[in-house]
Order: C-alpha cells, then sequence, then structure tokens
C-alpha cells in the first residue's frame, strides 16, 4: 500500500498534475474527490469545508455543478450507445449549447459511433467517449484519471487540444493523474507519488 | 414478478381489511351505540316471596338511588314512575281494538328518540305517547292473526287515531294519543311526566312525595359494566334489558371480526415488506449503474425515484382495486341484506377512514423505500 504524505493548496482555475507508478495511490486522490470510498488518510478542504462532512446533497452538487470526471475505468453505460451516454448527462441540464455538443463529439471523432452501443466499441472510442462526456457539461474542476491509455498519439493531441480548450471556456482547473509528466497541459503544480 | 406477488398479496389483505372494517364500523355504529343495544339498564327490584305480600319492597328510595349512583361505572341514575289508577288504550278507528294499559314516565333527558314536543300541560285534551318496539312486534306478530288486524308499521302506527281512557277518584275521562315514536330502550308506554304526575294526583289523589320509582334507568359510562352488574347482584337488583347477553354475543363477533381486521394487516405488512426488499433487490441489482449515474451527477433521490415509481404505482393500482372491489362487495352485501345495515350513516366515516388507510400506505411505502440505500458512493 501506497503511504505519501501530502499537504498541497490549489486555487481555482489552476492546474495540478499527479504523478505515479500504479498502485502509488493516485485514484486514490480522485476517489476521495469525487465522493467514492478511498483509502486516502487526511482532509481534502475546498472552501473552507471538509468533504469528509459532506452530506449527500452537497455531494450531489458538487458531482454536478463543479466536478466533471474521466474515471480510469470508464464508467460508461454499456448498454446504452454513445448518443445515450451524452444525453444521460447532458439531460441533467437545463440550458447546454447543442453546437458545442456536436463540436465536441466531432472533435473527439465519436460522429460515426453516435448510435452504437458502448459494449460494441474498442477501449480507444470508449476513453474518448469518457472524455466527451465530461466536457459536453458545465464545470470548474476536470479530473481526468489517466484518460489517455488506450489513445493513439493523433487522439491524445486532438484530445488535449479539446480539453485545455474548453477548460478556458469554463475557467476551470484540471486534475490529471498519470505514470509520467504530461507535456500536452500547462501545470501549475506537480504532485510525485512514489 | 416480485412486484407481481406483493401487489396480490397487498390486494388480498387490503381486501379483507376493507370488508371487515365495513362489519366492524357497523357493528360499532349500528348495534353498540343503537338505542336498542346502549349503555342504558333498566332496573328494579329483584321479586322475592315477600314482595307478593308487601309490594312497597317493590319501591326504590333515595337512599338507594343514591347508592347506585356513586357505583364505579354508573353516569347518570332516572326514576322511572308509574302511572298509579287503571287506565285503557283505544283504537279509535275502525280498527276495534282496546287493552289494559299502564302508564310510565321519566325525565326527557332519558328518551332515546326526538324529544321535541313530548309534553304536556293540563289544558292539552291530545296525550303524546313513546311505545316499546315489543310492543308493535307483539301486535303485529301475535294479534293481527289471531283478531284478523291490520299489519302496522311504525309510520302506520303513527298516523292510528288512538285514545286513552283514565278513571279513579270518581272520575273517568277519554283522552286523543299520539304515537310521538316507538323506544328499543323501555318496554313500557310513556307519557309525558307531566301528564302523569297530574294524573296520579287527580285520578289516584298521589302527589310526587308519595310516589316512589319501581324502576329506574341507569346509563353506564364504561364500556366494562362489571362493577355496576356485581352490584345489582348484591343488592337483590334485577336489569329487565338485559343486554349483557347481547354484548357477549357483540364482542364474539368483534374478536372474530378484529381477527380477520389483524390477518389482513399483517398480510399487508408482509407485502409491504415484501415489496421493500423487492426494491431492495432492485437496487443491489442496479447497484453499478446507480453509482455510475451518481458519479456524473444524478442525485440519489431521483434515480431511487425512478426505480420505485414502479412499486408505487403498483400499490396505487392495488389500493385503489382493492378499496373498489371491497366497495362492490359491501353493496352486494347491503343489498342481500336489506336494509338491516343502516349503511348511509357509516358510509362517510368509512370512505374517511379507507381514505386514510390508502394514504398511510403510501406513505409507509414511499418513506420505508426512502431508506433504500446504495454503499459505494456519498
Amino acid at each position: 500500500m501506497a503511504s505519501n504524505k501530502i499537504t498541497t493548496t490549489i486555487e481555482s482555475g489552476e492546474n495540478l498534475n499527479i504523478i505515479g507508478p500504479s498502485g502509488s495511490g493516485k485514484s486514490s486522490y480522485v476517489n476521495a474527490l469525487i465522493g467514492l470510498p478511498s483509502m486516502l488518510k487526511g482532509n481534502i478542504i475546498i472552501d473552507d469545508i471538509n468533504l469528509k462532512n459532506f452530506h449527500s446533497n452537497q455531494w450531489w452538487m458538487m458531482r454536478k455543478k463543479i466536478i466533471a470526471c474521466v474515471f480510469q475505468n470508464l464508467e460508461l453505460f454499456q448498454n446504452l450507445t454513445v448518443a445515450d451516454n451524452i444525453n444521460i448527462v447532458t439531460g441533467l441540464y437545463k440550458s447546454i449549447n447543442e453546437s458545442k455538443i456536436d463540436f465536441i463529439i466531432e472533435s473527439l471523432n465519436l460522429n460515426p459511433f453516435k448510435n452504437i452501443k458502448a459494449k460494441n466499441l474498442s477501449l480507444g472510442e470508449l476513453q474518448r467517449l469518457a472524455i466527451c462526456r465530461a466536457l459536453v457539461r458545465p464545470f470548474l474542476l476536470l479530473i481526468l484519471d489517466e484518460p489517455f491509455s488506450h489513445l493513439d498519439k493523433d487522439n491524445i493531441q486532438k484530445a488535449t487540444q479539446l480539453i485545455n480548450q474548453i477548460s478556458n471556456d469554463n475557467q476551470a482547473g484540471i486534475i490529471l493523474t498519470s505514470h509520467s509528466e504530461s507535456q500536452d497541459f500547462s501545470f501549475d503544480k506537480t504532485i510525485v507519488l512514489q | 414478478m416480485p412486484i407481481m406477488l406483493s401487489s396480490l398479496s397487498l390486494f388480498l389483505g387490503t381486501f379483507i381489511c376493507v370488508i371487515s372494517f365495513f362489519f366492524l364500523s357497523f357493528i360499532d355504529t349500528s348495534i353498540l351505540f343503537s338505542d336498542a343495544k346502549d349503555k342504558f339498564y333498566i332496573v328494579s327490584k329483584d321479586i322475592s316471596f315477600l314482595h307478593t305480600i308487601n309490594k312497597n319492597f317493590l319501591n326504590i328510595n333515595d337512599h338507594e338511588i343514591s347508592d347506585l349512583t356513586y357505583v364505579r361505572g354508573v353516569k347518570r341514575v332516572g326514576k322511572i314512575y308509574s302511572s298509579e289508577f287503571p287506565c285503557r288504550i283505544f283504537l279509535s278507528s275502525n280498527i276495534n281494538y282496546y287493552s289494559e294499559v299502564f302508564l310510565e314516565s321519566l325525565d326527557n333527558q332519558y328518551l332515546a328518540i326526538d324529544k321535541t314536543g313530548f309534553n304536556w300541560d293540563p289544558s292539552q285534551n291530545k296525550i303524546p305517547l313513546i311505545i316499546s318496539k315489543e310492543f308493535l312486534h307483539l301486535y303485529n306478530y301475535s294479534f293481527v292473526s289471531s283478531n284478523g288486524l291490520p299489519v302496522l308499521t311504525e309510520k302506520t302506527a303513527e298516523l292510528l287515531p288512538l285514545s286513552i281512557e283514565v278513571k279513579g277518584n270518581s272520575n273517568r275521562k277519554q283522552y286523543k294519543a299520539t304515537i310521538h315514536g316507538f323506544s328499543d330502550r323501555y318496554l313500557s308506554i310513556l307519557v309525558p311526566m307531566e301528564f302523569l304526575l297530574w294524573a296520579n294526583n287527580y285520578y289516584a289523589g298521589k302527589t310526587k312525595s308519595e310516589i316512589r320509582p319501581t324502576k329506574l334507568v341507569v346509563e353506564i359510562s364504561e364500556n366494562d359494566p362489571g362493577p355496576f352488574l356485581d352490584y345489582i347482584e348484591k343488592n337483590n337488583y334485577v336489569i329487565q334489558n338485559n343486554k349483557v347477553g347481547i354484548s357477549e354475543n357483540i364482542k364474539l363477533i368483534k374478536v372474530i371480526i378484529i381477527f380477520f381486521v389483524f390477518l389482513g394487516i399483517s398480510i399487508i405488512i408482509v407485502s409491504l415488506f415484501f415489496i421493500y426488499f423487492s426494491n431492495q433487490l432492485l437496487f443491489e441489482k442496479e447497484r453499478e449503474n446507480i453509482i455510475k449515474l451518481q458519479l456524473i451527477g444524478h442525485s440519489f433521490a431521483f434515480i431511487r425515484s425512478q426505480l420505485l415509481n414502479r412499486s408505487i404505482v403498483a400499490a396505487i393500482i392495488t389500493l385503489v382495486s382493492a378499496f373498489s372491489l371491497g366497495y362492490v362487495g359491501i353493496i352486494y352485501i347491503m343489498n342481500q341484506a336489506g336494509n338491516i345495515f343502516e349503511f348511509e350513516n357509516i358510509k362517510l366515516r368509512i370512505f374517511i377512514v379507507y381514505a386514510v388507510i390508502t394514504i398511510s400506505f403510501l406513505l409507509i411505502i414511499y418513506i420505508t423505500n426512502r431508506r433504500l440505500k446504495i454503499r459505494g458512493v456519498f
């Protein structure tokens, strides 16, 4: 089990890179931030509120309005089509720009797969779908938990470009976990886990 | 499948409750609290050999009345006075019928029917009467066949021209009489107290202070008349309108119906648990998807409501069907039973109770299912 003692502070809109080998505890940070059970010991404080003291409604509001996440295991609905996997998120928000959604789908080359069920997609296509699902909705913090592990170079470049653009539009920060330092984003802080 | 099974058992339980509750309401409203089976007891002295020699033993004095008033459960005691003069009643139409009768009277507050107009003053030649229903039954079932007389209902009897002949103290007079109403409580012909006291004085020469009541009407405030009945037995009184036997039978019927109510409630509780556990199973089955939905911003309350809609709708349909079928069943029973059940009197009450039960069940389903949780995400 990984044992890293870290204290850090990030401001709104700042980017953080968490680097470490497999099993170093990167996903524990992500899980703790998103409200999943985590091995993490210690405190995460957002706007003077300890996440440990969050009640279910606060977690819901945080997941709905603040944090968008691309999970390492994607968390997609395998029996739904690509379009439905996106709609299930966009349906939560009253005013979402349809052209923006089309632009994101187009940028990630998901148009040909719109009516295909997720279970019939390759890992790379699924990963692009997970990125798409995180970007189509409003957010202030984008958590990317090893989001490019199954993407080729070209797709990584397109995805990072899109992520940067949408995050800037939203004036949102990014937390990226990866095995090595990423050159695709400009980070304000980096945490290296052993 | 689990929803269907639980709906079926919910339907069965509710249907049993509906029908049982109807009978329970009927017993409570129509039997226990009716004129005939209320908590009024007519009490008199027990007749022994001594009383046949000295009839004054039958009189009940103020001290004895006072003692009776203090018995636990006794709410109030009223004196019943009897006529001390000979009296005859005539059917003064083409029905040629008369009978020797006695008259009785008591304070109007102890009457079980509408008291308006049940009074008399000496300038009045017409006397209102309250007659025991038993007398009407006796007339219809005994005298009619043997004397070729017409059968009378309460309404037609009230229209009959009657007269009462009273004599004594060298006086004789025939008064017109009207039937004010029929009573289950008193096995007697009741006249207004004003008339009886006046007539006892005029035709028998006895003032009110000289007349002792031989009967009392006692109202019992408690459901358990035990102490009162003990007192009656120990002090040589008898109850003339003894409803204890009937009460015991009613109690037995009530126990049986209550058993069915509890059976219905038990089935309902089991089916509610069944609904709860089938929903819990559904949650466990969909656990992974529920967590995914929560992670992308859906609230657990919304997800839960979507999953529970099915069981809530099933419960509503089941309850409405059970109540509707129960109601149809009750109407059928009413039609079969004729006018025995005074359904109109309790219809509103039954509807209110059913509405409360339905809303309660739905609330129970809603509240218990709100407790459904999924582990794995905060």
